[in-house]
């Protein structure tokens, strides 16, 4: 019997590796395999290389690759059902918790959010990245695996844009106008002609684009209504409402100044609220005329110094029933639509008026007490 | 010699059974042996067997030792515990398959009134 030296197992090594045979353990089996064909099944003088050539063939059927072709996919299998298990648990997972989570909304029950927020990421970071890891799988050509991928990774991206959305999270706004316009503008097309000169799926081509072209449309105008006609109707009247009775006070004010003993104090409050007043007066002016909250940039950091002087003010003058004016929105107001904008000056406008007729009020209070 | 679709989904077990009674084989020694009990009927492909030894040993089935003769290495494999109680279910899931197809197929007819 002949022996298979080092030297030809080395080369039947780099030969088999040449030939696809990546994974060593896979190389080491052949490679033993063949030296056993090889010392059993041949003679002493057959040339080691010739034999070689003659033993090969009966591994494969057109190529050696097949084998570890064959070995990957069976290594994979095992891992390829236990995904499409994971799959379908999280399928199903995701349509139970939108279901609960959509009629604890309705119903105002607690539980909505974290509802929606766990199918939402169960459908974004577990059902579509397995569902794309399956789909490049599949025997699917080249085109349609990177197609169907792109689709699935827009898909991700809107999911996770409505989250945000809903949790009121950052960029919310940006994932979802993004991922829809590349969706519908982009991924749509892509799909559509990708697939439409091939006969049997041109039906569903056409069916599935116009649905996604749909879907697209209305997620997109959904968006871009921002907020309804109605809302900013009963903004803009709940300011006017505000300003009005603020000027009122302001007038009221004005009589009883007069009916007060002159005072440092009164000449003081009566200058500040009114160096404010001037301010909001000027910003709503502003707001009226470019209909938007872009303009305010000079105004704000005016206005933020003058009240600061005014609470400093309101707070050396020991009276618990004037209260500072909470500048917290004033500080995004240029972040804010114009309405809401309106209503927060109007208010601060009415804490204005308010503390102004609070301390003349207790000023004519004081004077009847001591003619009394 | 058999159609290699036939031996194709029997592999497994052959090869499991073949390791449950001769403890420790290696691929080349298993193809042989196979061959030598039934009589070169049945010929284990070398294509066929080697895919089939990795995902067995992957799934937890075989267990491998190594031995080294000079710079070849040689892969002994073992029945694991769970390989054996695997080796038993799918030698009567085939036996009863079998016994099913000779129903079937109208070759023993006693089987029908059992």
């Amino acid at each position: 019997m002949r022996n298979v030296t080092d030297e030809e197992v080395i080369f039947i090594d780099h030969d088999l590796a040449a030939r696809g045979i990546v994974l060593e353990e896979l190389r080491d089996n052949l490679i033993d395999h063949i030296c056993c064909i090889i010392e059993h099944e041949s003679t002493m003088e057959e040339d080691f290389y010739k034999c070689y050539e003659r033993v090969l063939p009966q591994f494969f059927k057109e190529e050696l690759q097949e084998i570890q072709t064959e070995t990957d996919n069976l290594l994979q299998f095992k891992n390829f059902y236990t995904m499409k298990k994971i799959m379908n648990i999280s399928g199903i997972s995701t349509v139970f918790l939108i279901l609960v989570g959509a009629i604890l909304k309705s119903l105002h029950l607690p539980g909505a959010a974290v509802t929606f927020l766990l199918g939402g990421f169960t459908f974004a970071f577990m059902f579509l990245p397995i569902l794309i890891i399956i789909k490049l799988k599949d025997d699917e050509s080249t085109t349609d695996k990177v197609v169907f991928s792109f689709g699935l990774l827009l898909a991700m991206a809107i999911a996770v844009g409505v989250i945000f959305k809903i949790m009121h999270w950052p960029y919310a706004n940006m994932l979802m106008y993004s991922g829809t316009i590349i969706f519908t503008a982009l991924y749509v097309p892509l799909y559509f002609f990708t697939r439409i000169r091939r006969p049997e799926i041109k039906f569903n081509t056409i069916v599935n684009s116009v649905l996604m072209i749909a879907f697209g449309g209305i997620m997109y105008s959904l968006f871009d209504l921002s907020y309804s006609k109605k809302y900013a109707d009963q903004m803009q009247e709940n300011h006017y409402y505000l300003h009005d009775n603020a000027m009122l006070l302001f007038e009221t004010n004005q009589s009883l100044y007069a009916a007060i003993p002159a005072s440092e104090q009164a000449n003081q409050l009566k200058s500040i609220t009114s160096e404010v007043n001037t301010n909001l007066e000027k910003m709503v002016g502003t707001l009226v005329k470019n209909k938007s909250t872009s303009g305010l940039n000079s105004s704000v950091p005016e206005l933020m110094t003058a009240l600061n002087q005014y609470n400093s003010f309101v707070g050396t003058l020991n009276n618990a029933s004037l209260k500072s004016i909470d500048d917290s929105g004033l500080k995004v107001i240029e972040r804010i639509n114009t309405e809401l904008a309106m209503n927060i000056l109007a208010r601060v406008q009415q804490q204005l008026a308010v503390n102004e007729s609070v301390f003349l009020g207790n000023q004519v209070i004081d004077k009847q007490l001591v003619a009394n | 010699m058999y159609s290699s679709e036939l031996i194709k989904g029997t592999l497994k077990t052959i090869v499991l059974n073949l390791l449950k009674e001769q403890g420790r084989m290696y691929g080349y020694e298993i193809t042989q042996r196979v061959k030598d009990l039934t009589n070169g009927k049945i010929q284990i492909t070398e294509g066929a067997l080697y895919p089939t030894l990795h995902s067995l040993e992957k799934s937890g089935e075989l267990e491998t030792e190594k031995e080294y003769l000079g710079k070849r290495v040689r892969k002994y494999y073992t029945l694991t515990e769970q390989g054996q109680t695997t080796a038993s279910q799918k030698v009567n899931e085939l036996t009863e398959f079998m016994q099913t197809m000779k129903f079937l197929l109208d070759l023993d007819p006693q089987l029908g009134n059992a």
